[in-house]
C-alpha cells in the first residue's frame, strides 16, 4: 500500500529514529512502513496519522491495491 | 500493562539467554553422565559463542536482533511468528517424510518419528480449536 509517511516525517523535521520512539516501534519498522514493504495495523496507522494530525485515509493509499 | 519496546527487548534477550544457559548445562550434563566430559565441555563452548554473537551482533543488525529474542514491535513480532511458522512446517514435512520411510523400511526408529507426528497433530488441531475461539 502506498502512503504519505515519508514526507510527513520529513515535513515535520523528524528523523526515522524520532518518530519511531513516538510511535513506539523500531527505526527498521518505520523504514518498512516508508517504503512500503509492510503495511501497518490498524491501530498503529491510526497513532501515524494522529502523530501528524491527518486522517488515517490521508496517509494510506490503498488505490493501487 | 503492554510494556514498552525497550521492556519487550530486555526481556526477549533475557529468555534467550536462559535458553542458550539452560542447553549449555543440559550438555555438560549429558557429557558428564556419560563420562564424556569434552562432548560436555563442546556443548558449553558452542551455546558461549551463539550467546556472544547474539550479544554483540544484536545492536549492529536486526536480524540479529531478531534471533536474540528483541522482537519489540508488530513487524518484528509478524517476521518472528513467519518464521516459526515455516520452521514447524519444515519440521512437519520431515517428521512425516521419517515416519513414513521407517514404516517403510520397519526401521526400529520409526516409533520417535510417529511420536513426533502424533504430538505435531494433536497441539496443531489444539491450537487452532483455542485460538479460533480467542480471534
Amino acid at each position: 500500500m502506498r502512503n504519505h509517511v515519508r514526507e510527513l516525517r520529513t515535513g515535520a523535521g523528524l528523523s526515522q529514529a524520532q518518530l519511531g520512539e513516538r510511535l513506539g516501534v523500531s527505526r527498521q519498522t518505520v523504514i518498512a512502513i516508508e517504503t512500503g514493504r509492510y503495511d501497518p495495523s490498524l491501530k498503529l496507522a491510526l497513532r501515524l496519522a494522529r502523530q501528524f494530525g491527518r486522517r488515517v485515509e490521508e496517509v494510506f493509499d490503498d488505490t493501487d491495491a | 500493562m503492554t510494556p514498552t519496546p525497550e521492556q519487550a527487548r530486555r526481556r526477549g534477550f533475557l529468555a534467550v539467554t536462559v535458553v542458550c544457559v539452560l542447553a549449555a548445562l543440559a550438555f555438560l550434563g549429558i557429557g558428564l553422565y556419560r563420562g564424556q566430559l569434552l562432548l560436555g565441555l563442546s556443548g558449553v563452548v558452542v551455546m558461549a559463542l551463539y550467546g556472544v554473537f547474539l550479544a554483540v551482533g544484536r545492536r549492529r543488525g536486526e536480524a540479529i536482533s531478531l534471533l536474540a529474542g528483541e522482537a519489540a514491535d508488530e513487524r518484528q513480532r509478524e517476521i518472528t511468528n513467519r518464521a516459526l511458522s515455516l520452521t514447524a512446517q519444515v519440521l512437519i514435512a520431515a517428521i512425516v517424510a521419517g515416519a513414513l520411510t521407517g514404516m517403510a523400511v520397519d526401521a526400529v526408529w520409526t516409533w520417535a518419528f510417529t511420536g513426533l507426528a502424533a504430538v505435531s497433530a494433536v497441539t496443531f488441531t489444539t491450537a487452532i480449536a483455542v485460538l479460533s475461539r480467542r480471534s
